[in-house]
């Protein structure tokens, strides 16, 4: 019986290759692309949990909440708490701190600056159970002065993966010994630790903040904290402990969070679940929105859903083709339930077909995705029986559930009718086949205007959103050169630097946009209102090297030498020299315009002594000092030599590399510790909307594929109707219907269900995009012409699918259509 | 009026060569009924696709009111017959998903006819062929006879000059017979021009002439004495 089934679907599918090929392609390519995302949302939601006993591992985290305000959340903590910790909380069965610092690593005279290097307390692997290449890791970081690395670094430094007994240089001052290597660590891991130094060493940054005498700020050296919980301990309980806790303690955090007003909160983030809570502080990696994941996986069930119509449509559309089988199985005793089995059973047999081409699509393209997504993704199907059964599975379900309507629609005719007149009209399916090409039409027209939206967005954030001028612009971190006496921004650096022929401009300013843009204060204007602000130290030339203009009185400038701000007699700034605000400074502080706030004063950081109010002697307009994700605040600038660290450049665009091969020999001679680290302020952007960029490459790229397989739908779909159609067309043209009237008469009838898809697309997508761009405090806005565009493109696709088939049917002679009978 | 000179069709499949129509040439005048007779196969289908200009023939030339339309282009060849012929087919030919009325309007639409005038048209052609009361009915839920009575008023609603009409009679029985061949004749009186094939010599009676066919050629022309 089986065979007998099967036979008969085989020869349908040979003898019917151009539908059978339709079907199975588009449902390859659907599966191929919801597979993809299967792996990617896999990705982004594994990080992590990989790692021996994730499930009873925690991160420690902090928040602080202004009153009435929004927590500002931090994933770093006091370094003093753990020890603290392990004594009064018997439920903690490990803890162990890790703190990364920026540091040259050198070895013989390959020297370079490396920002994966951690200071770690050495049962930091009895926690993090990292995988091991070489060397014994519960013992690798017990000696002072010994470090553990990857096989990548181990083969970058040393040429070798075995580097166990070598030795590194950092800062050009101490030396490390290679006690372990670890295997390179998968992408789906937050850390990305890739040097981890015993913190037991005397020049290690743990070893100064364990020895170190009390401050009041104690949290300016921050560590991240990693707990495992002994088997049947509660997080919960311990969570709760912890204000109890720091009270008995008395810890000065509490202090000092009093001191600024904020109430100071302890929670534990189970380590697995880092990744997906973008409401946390940017931890080591940026982390993944769940709502993106949940809107992708969406996209994943309704890229199957298109593939799946096209496979309904065209299996009744031919369902007339089929007539006389079914009557004369009918008439030779098959029961409905028999035919239903049968018809259902071939559904299966094509979604396996189009399974079995999707898998081998996905290995073809499984390197691309990585390049794609940035991230290594794995598709190792035949190690994971629970992936194939989750394959198996999803054909059986879209094969049931695409097979049932044609299964009972075809199932349902008459024998009598079906052979009385050799076919049948199959009434009633034609409108469920005009609304399924309306719903695929309406997921295509939806994705394109996601589409359009999100590269919009994304170039806007790249370029516009920035509001400043990044093209050559370079960002050089002179932080270093602090410890050279008399050296502000690097002083005798930056001007051998701006005297350089490739280097147009230079300025200075405080830590800048690096994502640490968390210079806070408050400023009390003068009606006494207490405002948020942000503030920036800069240089005189800063706003004219991103090339703005002041839209009020003037911008910083050395011929008024009390443009700086002064020092008072302990060597400290004082908050008393004029200031530059923004716009957004402008409306908060409640001036009516920009000219208006020219002459007046704030009082910034009120309370402290020695704080006077603030002259404002310019306004600039508002930029983005921090992603477009949080919105600009108002922001005052100043000049404070003494705040000075990064050295902000233009470059000619001439001679880059020799250009930049100068200013690191300039940096050398200046007798600086490390090498100097630059950045493109461009790449800087690049990295900081990875996640946009990303989700703009996704939507872009389903998009396609949905285009793609609605356009195969329609094309199989056309042909079949102009097949269907041919009588009809016979007769319209014998009584006189010219060849534009039948093309009229075949495209309308594939435009209506695309332009009904627009009653329901446009709405849908403009809920979901409005929504997606409210993520953004700066955003662009939703324009009738992205909708119109969208609408332009499926319809395009539309006819362009069609009009082969109706060309062609539409210029024959209406003989040869009336002979079809 | 219409004017057949050596026209030959020849059908070509992979393997044979059917010679439809072989060396045929007759000349219909306008007004009149003529019937044309001849074994299954012989080519009387073709010749009246010919003469509707639904098909080209292979050679020879055909002479439509005045025009020899043998190299003329389909889109010439549409506005011709758009202007002047109407279709009664062998097998009905009405189109499944369209209601009487609609079916019989598509002979109209593409002449530009207002769709006031439509309405009023249709009525009366379904009026004339008996077939008011099922205006909203779908082709098959009528019988053969409604559906080819429903098939007549399609080809007169749009009163052209010219009535081509293959075995109108063919699948009737008596009765519908007579009644599908009275309104062809009343046509003709009219003025019309007709031509209609049948395998009834009581029906091809009711022309005034009778061309017979066997294997592609015209063996004889009866021209009934009025
Ligand atoms: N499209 C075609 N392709 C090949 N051969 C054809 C085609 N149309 C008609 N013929 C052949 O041409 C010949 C004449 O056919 P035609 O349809 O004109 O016959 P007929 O006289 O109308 O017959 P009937 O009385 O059965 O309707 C037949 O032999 C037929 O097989
Ligand atoms: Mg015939």
């Amino acid at each position: 019986m089986l065979r007998h089934y099967l036979i008969a679907a085989l020869r349908n599918l040979a003898r019917n290759k151009l539908y059978a090929a339709i079907n199975i392609v588009g449902l390859a390519v659907g599966f191929a692309a919801a597979l993809m995302i299967a792996l990617f949302v896999r990705h982004e939601t594994s990080y992590d949990a990989w790692l021996p006993n994730a499930s009873s591992t925690y991160l420690l985290a902090m928040s602080a909440t202004p009153t009435g305000g929004v927590p500002e959340n931090m994933l770093e903590t006091p370094a003093d708490l753990p020890a603290q910790m392990k004594l009064d909380m018997p439920a903690i069965e490990l803890i162990a701190r890790m703190e990364r610092q920026r540091l040259a690593v050198r070895h013989g005279d390959f020297e370079a600056s490396e920002r994966t290097v951690f200071w770690a307390d050495p049962n930091i692997f009895a926690l993090l159970q990292l995988p091991v290449f070489v060397g014994d890791l519960s013992t690798a970081l017990d000696q002072p002065g010994s470090v553990v690395i990857t096989r990548k670094m181990a083969r970058k430094y040393f040429g070798k993966d075995d580097a166990i007994g070598e030795t590194l240089e950092l800062d050009r001052t101490n030396i490390v010994k290679v006690t372990a290597v670890l295997q390179d660590l998968p992408s789906n891991t937050n850390l990305d630790t890739e040097f981890i130094i015993s913190g037991r060493s005397a020049f290690s940054d743990l070893t100064r903040l364990d020895t170190r005498a009390d401050c009041p700020a104690c949290f300016e050296d921050d560590v991240s904290t990693y707990v495992r919980l002994k088997p049947g301990a509660v997080i919960g309980v311990l969570q709760d402990a912890m204000p109890v806790f720091l009270e008995r303690h008395k810890h000065a955090a509490l202090a000092l969070m009093a001191t600024r007003q904020l109430r100071l909160s302890m929670s534990f983030v189970p380590l697995a679940a880092l990744h997906t809570r973008p409401e946390l502080a940017e931890y080591m990696k940026p982390a993944a929105d769940p709502t993106i994941l949940y809107a992708i996986s969406g996209i994943g069930l309704l890229i199957i859903l298109a593939a799946s119509i096209n496979f309904i449509n065209l299996m009744t559309a031919r369902a007339a083709r089929r007539s006389v089988e079914i009557g004369i199985r009918k008439v030779s005793g098959a029961r409905r339930r028999d035919l239903v089995v049968q018809f259902i059973g071939e559904a299966i047999l094509y979604v396996l077909l189009g399974a079995i081409l999707a898998v081998a699509l996905v290995e073809l393209l499984l390197p691309l995705l990585g390049v794609f997504l940035n991230a290594t993704i794995i598709f190792d199907w035949w190690r994971q029986p629970a992936l194939i059964a989750v394959i198996v599975g999803c054909v059986v379900v879209v094969g049931v559930l695409a097979g049932s309507y044609p299964a009972f629609l075809l199932s349902s005719f008459r024998p009598t009718s079906v052979l009385k007149s050799g076919s049948l009209s199959v009434t009633g399916a034609p409108p469920v086949r005009q609304i399924l090409v309306v719903v695929q039409f309406t997921i295509l027209i939806g994705l394109i205007v996601a589409m359009i939206v999100i590269s919009h967005q994304t170039s806007y954030a790249l370029n516009e959103g920035m509001r400043l001028n990044l093209d050559q612009r370079m960002e050089l971190d002179t932080a270093a050169s602090r410890t050279i006496p008399g050296s502000t921004c690097g002083q005798p650096f930056r001007d051998a630097v701006a005297a350089l022929p490739g280097v147009k401009a230079s300025a200075c300013s405080g830590p800048f946009m690096n994502g640490f843009q968390d210079f806070h204060l408050e400023v009390i204007t003068e009606k006494g209102t207490k405002i948020d602000a942000a503030y920036l130290p800069i240089d005189y030339g800063f706003f004219e090297l991103y090339g703005l203009r002041p839209l009020a009185g003037r911008f910083f400038s050395r011929e008024h030498p009390a443009d700086a701000v002064p020092v008072d007699d302990n060597n400290q700034s004082v908050w008393q020299a004029p200031i530059i605000i923004n716009e957004t400074a402008v409306r908060a502080f409640g001036f009516t315009s920009a000219a208006d706030s020219i002459g007046k004063s704030v009082t910034a950081d009120g309370g402290r002594p020695g704080n006077h109010p603030s002259t404002i002697i310019g306004v600039v307009p508002d930029m983005a000092l921090d992603t477009i994700h949080t919105a600009i605040l108002p922001e005052i600038f100043f000049v404070d030599v003494k705040q000075l660290v990064v050295l902000f450049i233009t470059l000619d665009g001439r001679n880059i590399p020799e250009t930049l091969a100068r200013i690191d020999r300039l940096w050398s001679e200046i007798g600086a510790p490390r090498p100097l680290r630059h950045t493109f302020m461009n790449e800087w952007v690049q990295r900081y909307y990875q996640d946009v960029i990303r989700q703009s490459r996704l939507v872009t790229a389903f998009a396609g594929v949905a285009l793609f397989i609605a356009g195969l739908g329609l094309f199989g779909l056309s042909a079949f109707t102009a097949e269907r159609r041919t009588k009809e067309i016979g007769i319209r043209k014998a009584m006189g219907a010219n060849r534009f009237d039948i093309m009229k008469l075949l495209v309308w009838q594939f435009a209506k269900p695309v332009l009904w898809a627009n009653l329901i697309a446009w709405p849908v997508a403009w809920y979901f995009m409005n929504r997606w761009l409210h993520g953004f405090a700066a955003h662009v806005e939703l324009q009738l012409w992205i909708f119109a565009a969208a609408t332009g493109i499926a319809l395009a696709i539309a006819l362009a699918t069609v009009s082969a088939h109706a060309f062609r049917v539409a210029s024959a002679r209406p003989v040869a259509a009336l002979r079809h009978e | 009026m219409l004017k057949l000179e050596a026209i030959c069709k020849t059908y070509r499949t992979t393997e044979i060569e059917t010679r439809a129509l072989d060396d045929v040439s007759l000349e219909i005048d306008a007004g009149e009924f003529v019937a044309v007779m001849g074994p299954s196969g012989c080519g009387k289908s073709t010749m009246l696709n010919l003469l509707g200009l639904l098909d080209n023939a292979t050679s020879g030339a055909l002479w439509f009111f005045g025009e020899d339309v043998a190299r003329y282009s389909e889109d010439k060849l549409t506005a011709l017959r758009r202007a002047k012929v109407g279709f009664v087919f062998q097998s009905f030919n009405l189109i499944d998903d369209l209601s009487v009325a609609e079916n019989v309007e598509v002979a109209l639409i593409y002449r530009g006819v207002s769709s006031k005038d439509r309405r009023r048209r249709i009525a009366e052609a379904l009026e004339r062929v008996g077939m008011s009361h099922r205006a909203k009915h779908l082709p098959q839920q009528l019988s053969g006879g409604q559906q080819q009575r429903v098939a007549v008023a399609r080809a007169l609603v749009s009163e052209p000059k010219l009535i081509l009409a293959d075995e109108p009679t063919g699948n009737l029985d008596t009765a519908n017979g007579e009644a599908v061949m009275e309104m062809l004749t009343g046509l003709a009186s009219g003025g019309t021009t007709v031509v209609m094939v049948t395998h009834s010599l009581v029906h091809a009676a009711a022309a005034k002439r009778t061309i017979k066919l066997l294997d592609g050629r015209v063996v004889s022309e009866t021209l009934l004495a009025a």
